[in-house]
């Protein structure tokens, strides 16, 4: 399949994704199991992004892009179950899963992003290219913490929660801001080929 | 990186900008695992045989846009604070948009600013002709 059917098939399976989202809000928006409904598209594309992930990681020399689909998968793979978890634990047990063990699973989740992150290759050959790309990190840290400080965690602080609730607030931001930092050296430095095609679209998305 | 704002924006408002029930960052949530699928797709069907350890780049990459594209993000989330009168955002927000100015500025004034791009198009003509670069 080439490239541009690629960039077709995935608009198209977007464009149907958010196609169901909003026929399910409108046939059953006053429906308790709404979030079932929702929740659904959710739950099948991360199960099925770790799968794809890790037929990847499975395919080619042994090397750092490999080690970095794996990590991948079981990132996504942990996220799905976590999603699981807490549609079970709010519909079937009935309780709040806001700071419940579905967190665990996310947290594993964040883990493994973290470590695939890590894994991908980044090596510009010149100081020169080194320097920026770290200044770009940069700017990328500074501009996503200041912004999700401002914008969501300060707010959820106030009043002050207890110490569990309080990690678990923070660890949110902090990770997605932490990880999209990493993630934008390997975005902007990955080479040609298909690896380098698909570590840049791993890394966009 | 679609995937991580959709999750920030989740954080952040989940429920304020929607149509029906659908929130704005579901839909980034979907194209980001959407995005995510193709790339893995991608990799697995055109896969390299040489690993990337033992591999010299080749193509030229494309323009880097993320740092403009996040300061702008920043700027924009500034001015919103300034004119809601948010005074303790716009102190924060003030402080990171000076440094993230003033790295910027240093990123474009670094020597050789283009030699990612320019050493890239050299190595791809060494490997048209089989020389090494």
């Amino acid at each position: 399949m080439s490239l541009g059917a690629h960039n077709g098939a995935a608009f198209g399976a977007t464009l149907l994704a958010i196609g169901y989202l909003l026929l399910a809000s409108t046939i059953a928006r006053d429906a308790v199991w709404y979030d079932f409904v929702s929740y659904a598209p959710f739950v099948a594309l991360a199960t099925g992004l770790a799968a794809a992930l890790w037929r990847a990681a499975r395919i080619g020399p042994r090397d750092a892009y490999r080690r970095g689909f794996a990590a991948y998968a079981v990132s996504f793979a942990a996220t799905a179950a976590g999603s699981i978890v807490w549609l079970v634990e709010r519909y079937v047990w009935n309780l709040d899963p806001s700071y419940s063990w579905p967190n665990l699973f996310y947290a594993v989740s964040y883990v493994a992003a973290f470590v695939g992150v890590l894994s991908f290759p980044t090596d510009p050959r010149e100081r020169s290219g080194r320097i920026r790309l770290g200044l770009d990190v940069f700017v990328a840290l500074v501009a996503g913490t200041a912004m999700s400080w401002v914008l969501t965690t300060s707010a959820s602080l106030s009043p002050p929660p207890d110490s569990l609730r309080f990690a678990i607030l923070l660890a949110f931001p902090i990770s997605n801001v932490v990880i999209g930092a990493c993630l934008v050296p390997r975005l902007l430095s990955a080479g040609g080929g298909a690896r380098g095609q698909s570590l840049r679209r791993l890394a966009a998305g | 990186l679609i995937y991580l704002a959709g999750d920030l924006g989740y954080q952040w408002g989940d429920g304020l900008f929607s149509i029906e029930k659908v929130g704005v960052f579901d839909v980034l949530y979907l194209i980001g695992y959407v995005v995510m699928i193709s790339a893995a797709q991608l990799a697995w069907q055109h896969h390299d045989a040489v690993p990337a350890e033992n591999r010299s780049r080749s193509g030229p990459r494309p323009r880097n846009v993320v740092p403009w594209v996040v300061a702008a993000g920043l700027y924009a989330v500034l001015i919103d604070a300034a004119v809601n009168g948010n005074l303790d955002a716009v102190s924060t927000l003030t402080i990171a948009a000076l440094l993230v100015t003033v790295a910027i500025l240093i990123r474009g004034r670094s020597p050789n600013a283009n030699a990612f791009v320019w050493r890239t198009r050299s190595d791809s003509n060494a490997a048209s002709c089989g020389c090494e670069p």
